[in-house]
């Protein structure tokens, strides 16, 4: 699960610095990839990745956390 | 417009809109307790928090500015659809543990979760202070600008005056009526709402000017909308408000008290992608670059074009434009009444009791929010009414999200970083805020916008204060970054290891 969740973080992060890219002037030509254009392509994709990124998370964090809250519930005060 | 459907289904969407604010009061019962009425009694589960968090965080700039920000900026903008996928990750990374401790604790607001883990009342006030400069002229901006926008759209037909009535009474009936699960319920059906609006616009749009081609042909007609122009420091601008913005301003910190279960929060999680990016972004995007090709949106320009949405109608379904105008009052609605209730129990809660010196009691809690729902909804209302009086608090309402991003360092002490200090903590927070006004009404610019230039001031002011200042005390930390290893880190070891409660500080709530 630890490995699931580093795997999860460091495609996130990596994500973001890609799509931070045309903002830098890499991957900003005004070429096209299939119908989209160069940086919004590179966009979408990485959104793609992100979304299957944050389901990810469902099992590998959320999961494990209500299982421990049904053992033990955390203490009201 | 037509003036009597336009009235005719304005009064029935009202219709809806009370008929659900009544059978959630009904459901709450007479004798709501405070913490039914601010957050839902703990209990709200997936959909309706789903829901209600997006309809919340995406207000009337969603259905009227977002468009003409891709109209005029082309796919520069879409970088807007990429952090909003992060509110998912965000639920994770701080909705979890803000919840853990609101359930723990019994935390209504954020100020009583600063005050329980700093130990400190002034920074308590300061927070609640903060939080309430950054919501309340961004509840008038939403009135005002509600209103505005039907009075343009129907032609006179709903005055500005009717518009600003019509949001003030319904946000001030649906909150005090019914408390934080009339506003989640209404929320819900508000976001389904402008939620259809807008994918019907999608697919007729798409339709109309032959599917995925539209980027070609945007391209043929004006290729620098299809390029993107680089201005990194405003996108990151952007990125810093709508990402902190998702999740530290009052009201969407409070929706995390109101989870039922760390379940529902995942299962927001999953779905807070395919609402925030799919849809609430990139559809926009859709529709703002198809108005660039002719014949979709004749009469737009680019000083026209944050009213795209109802323009498109008005020349290919007039019929349907009332239920746009109707879908811009929801979006409204469904934005103001979260922050007004946020606001009202930051006074209650957090200002209320720390002038008065003592906690407040259940009872008190309740009726203190109640009257300064009232009092707030007739402010706005006044407010909005006033010639200029909306005008005047456009540069505050502007740095709403900048002031919220000052809570950031002090609130990532109670969920990460232990060594910040109560007094970095209040130092930083004062000159974050200090620094962002200086720069936003001084006039000057370091590189960055205010908001952001406040943020890094704030950051450092706490980093470098927290350094030579008395920590948190072992009983804070044991109860905030320990409670949240061991129920949050995975390898804290199997499911079924025992987990230590450690002895906790008296409550401070």
């Amino acid at each position: 699960m630890l490995l699931l969740r580093r795997l999860i973080g460091a495609t996130l992060v990596t994500g973001l610095a890609i799509t931070a890219l045309p903002y830098l002037g890499i991957f900003s030509a005004p070429d096209f990839i299939g119908p989209f254009p160069q940086a919004l392509a590179i966009v979408l994709g990485v959104n793609v990745v992100l979304t299957a990124c944050v389901i990810a998370l469902y099992p590998s964090c959320f999961r494990p956390l209500q299982r421990k809250l049904d053992a033990h519930p955390v203490e009201e005060m | 417009m037509a003036a009597l459907p336009t009235l005719f289904i304005l009064a029935g969407f009202v219709g809806i809109l009370l008929s659900i604010a009544y059978l959630a009061a009904k459901r709450g019962g007479e004798a709501q307790t405070s913490e039914d009425f601010i957050v839902g009694g703990r209990a709200i589960g997936t959909t309706v928090l789903l829901l209600s968090m997006g309809a919340t965080y995406f207000s009337t700039w969603t259905l009227l500015g977002s468009f003409g920000a891709y109209f005029r900026e082309g796919i520069w903008f879409a970088g807007f659809a990429v952090w909003t996928i992060f509110h998912g990750v965000f639920v994770w990374l701080f909705g979890t543990r803000i919840w853990l401790a609101g359930k723990r604790f019994g935390f209504l607001t954020p100020g009583e979760m600063v005050e329980h883990y700093y130990n400190s009342k002034r920074l308590r006030l300061l927070v609640a202070l903060v939080g309430i400069t950054a919501l309340v002229p961004v509840m008038l901006i939403q009135v005002s600008g509600g209103a505005r926008a039907l009075e343009t759209l129907t032609d006179g037909a709903v005055p500005y005056a009717l518009g600003v009535t019509i949001a003030s009474l319904m946000v001030g009936a649906i909150v005090l009526w019914a408390g934080f699960r009339g506003t989640a319920w209404t929320d819900m059906f508000l976001g389904l709402f402008f939620a259809a609006i807008m994918i019907f616009t999608a697919l007729y749009v798409l339709n109309l000017v032959g599917g995925l081609d539209l980027f070609a042909r945007v391209a043929e007609i004006k290729p620098e909308l299809v390029t993107n122009p680089g201005k990194p420091t405003n996108m990151l601008e952007l990125w810093l408000g709508l990402g902190f913005g998702a999740w530290v301003l009052p009201h969407m910190w409070q929706k995390f008290y109101s989870a039922k279960d760390a379940e529902t929060l995942g299962k927001v999680a999953v779905a807070t992608p395919l609402w925030n990016s799919w849809m609430m972004a990139i559809i926009p995007l859709i529709i703002g670059l198809a108005a660039v090709i002719p014949g979709v949106v004749p009469s737009v320009t680019p000083e026209t074009s944050d009213t795209i949405l109802p323009q498109l109608f008005a020349e290919h379904a007039p019929v349907l434009a009332a239920f746009v105008v109707a879908g811009i009052l929801a979006a409204a609605i469904s934005t103001i009444n979260s922050q007004l209730l946020s606001s009202a129990s930051l006074v209650a809660e957090d200002i209320w009791g720390t002038v008065r010196g003592r906690s407040v009691t259940e009872h008190e809690s309740t009726r203190v929010t109640r009257i300064v729902v009232a009092g707030l909804t007739v402010l706005v209302f006044v407010l909005a009414l006033t010639p200029g009086g909306a005008g005047h608090l456009v540069p505050v309402a502007a740095l709403g999200f900048g002031l919220g991003l000052q809570l950031v360092p002090s609130a990532l002490g109670m969920l990460y970083f232990r060594k910040i200090t109560e007094t970095g903590a209040f130092a930083g927070l004062l000159a974050g805020v200090a620094t962002l006004l200086v720069i936003k009404f001084g006039g000057f610019s370091i590189g960055f916008g205010p908001g952001t230039t406040g943020l890094v001031v704030n950051a450092a002011v706490t980093g470098l204060v927290s350094l030579i200042t008395k920590p948190v005390s072992d009983a804070s930390v044991e109860n905030y970054h320990g409670m949240f290893a061991r129920y949050m880190c995975a390898d804290a070891g199997p499911e079924d290891t025992p987990i230590v409660d450690v002895p906790a500080t008296a409550k401070a709530v």
